[in-house]
């Protein structure tokens, strides 16, 4: 059964019966987990690089900015028997969806931002489709974390 | 099982990058060295039993080929692999490197992904993701 | 050597070398020399130099302010700037012109070898100006709210 994660938002799941799914991941980014051990994921969508531009919205919202809600993404995988070492890392979208070209496009600085605080956190990509113009959609299969990815005008692949 | 893995090169925070990717890319791990040049390593080889080094090609007094050629010189450490790191970008080089005994090279600047993906190549394939047994100091948010 | 090659050589391997360990996206803008850079500056910048010889021979300086060299270290490391010495601040950002160098190579021609020697941490004002014997390239790197100045001086 699909779960919707919508924008700034972010779900984590160990039921079987469960797909989680975003849309609409234009600048935004979706990071995906996925533990095999204890067959538990989480899909976040997050939409801006650094809370620290609105702290009060990242107390209410968290999922909105990349900093805030990177962190809570993995904790809330661990509580439910996640562990780092073992988890499947997935990231996609960060288009750069803005027409005018402008250089500090925030896709290109959301993808940054991921990598960054992976680093920091000796987290590795385990595989990621970013940047284009194109709007991307992914979902994830708690069952077995079998993920899909769509990127607009083209076919749903498995990755 | 547990590599041994030693890292060669005269830049302090290099070391540190290469070590942290060690860290993360899931690799077991059971020592960690690290030295800022030739002459320490080969002392350090001939007291412990290592599993993969990897050495800077730029270094001064002994670059990362001269080091490979004299661990060549040794019965025992002759078939250590080792895997060149380095800002070299000319084929020639590259070749040179692999001709002289380098096992694989990681181009500079990498990304993690990529070093790891080298790093299973030359050790042989992933590992379940199990903890290694290497442990770092560093204050991580999750 | 083709001055606008050059350029665009050196402006494509900052990229790829702040992008892929620094976390950055950098845009660039137009100057002339490096001599262009305030007086007032000399304080806050740190300069780092290495020389290379090949089918051509000189030297890159980068001049970068202290508080944005923290950060790249910071970025670098994967740490928090306030834990960062100065030791890796300094050592860092030989490394930042050991890879810009290398790159800018690799981009320009894979198939010429260059030596690269061992960066080493300069004066500032000793090394803005470059001989009258030297052809100077210079790329200025803007982040949102830093820069730094790559200077090649090529010996003519």
């Amino acid at each position: 059964m699909n779960i919707l994660v919508g924008v700034a938002d972010m779900k984590v799941s160990n039921d079987p019966e469960s797909i989680l799914v975003t849309h609409s991941l234009g600048s935004c980014i979706g990071v995906a987990v996925y533990d095999q051990r204890v067959h538990a994921g989480g899909l976040l969508h997050f939409m801006l690089p650094d809370s620290s531009i609105d702290p009060g919205k990242a107390q209410e919202k968290p999922c909105m900015f990349a900093d805030t809600g990177i962190p809570l993404l993995f904790k809330s995988v661990y509580k439910l028997g996640g562990k780092k070492q073992r988890m499947k890392v997935i990231v996609v979208g960060g288009s750069q969806v803005n027409d005018r070209g402008e250089f500090f496009n925030i896709g290109k600085r959301n993808y940054m931002v991921v990598r960054k605080i992976f680093w920091k956190n000796n987290v590795i990509i385990d595989y990621q489709h970013v940047g284009g113009n194109g709007n991307r959609t992914i979902k994830m299969a708690i069952k077995d974390g079998h993920t899909w990815l769509k990127v607009s005008g083209e076919n749903m692949i498995e990755i | 099982m547990a590599y041994n893995i030693l890292i060669v090169d005269d830049s302090l925070p290099m070391r540190s990058v290469i070590k942290k990717t060690i860290k993360a890319s899931g690799v077991n791990v059971g020592k960690l060295f690290e030295v800022s040049n030739g002459r320490d390593a080969l002392a350090l080889l001939k007291k412990e039993w290592l599993d993969l080094v990897l050495v800077d090609y730029n270094m001064p007094n002994m670059n990362g080929l001269e080091f490979i050629a004299e661990m060549k010189k040794d019965e025992l450490l002759k078939s250590i692999p080792v895997i060149m790191t380095t800002v070299e970008g000319s084929r020639q080089r590259i070749k040179e490197f692999i001709e002289k005994g380098a096992t694989d090279y990681i181009k500079k600047p990498f990304t993690p992904e990529e070093a790891r993906d080298k790093l299973y190549k030359v050790i042989g394939g992933a590992t379940d993701g199990e903890a290694s047994s290497y442990t770092g100091d560093e204050a991580l948010d999750f | 050597m083709e001055r606008q090659a050059l350029i665009q050589a050196m402006k494509r391997s900052i990229s790829e070398v702040l992008e892929t360990m620094f976390f950055l996206s950098v845009e660039f803008s137009d100057m002339a020399v490096a001599g262009d850079l305030p007086y007032s500056e000399k304080d806050r910048i740190a300069a780092t130099r290495l020389n290379f010889s090949g089918p051509f021979s000189g030297s890159f300086v980068l001049f970068i302010p202290e508080d944005f060299a923290v950060a790249l270290a910071a970025n670098f490391l994967g740490k928090d700037k306030e834990s960062i010495s100065s030791k890796n601040v300094t050592e860092t950002s030989k490394e930042i012109i050991n890879m810009i160098a290398g790159n800018t190579f690799a981009i320009l021609d894979d198939q010429v070898v260059f030596d690269l020697n061992i960066p080493e941490k300069v004066h500032f004002e000793e090394s803005l100006h470059s001989s009258s014997s030297a052809d100077e390239v210079v790329v200025r790197s803007n982040t949102m709210d830093n820069y730094f100045v790559l200077k090649m001086a090529i010996s003519r």
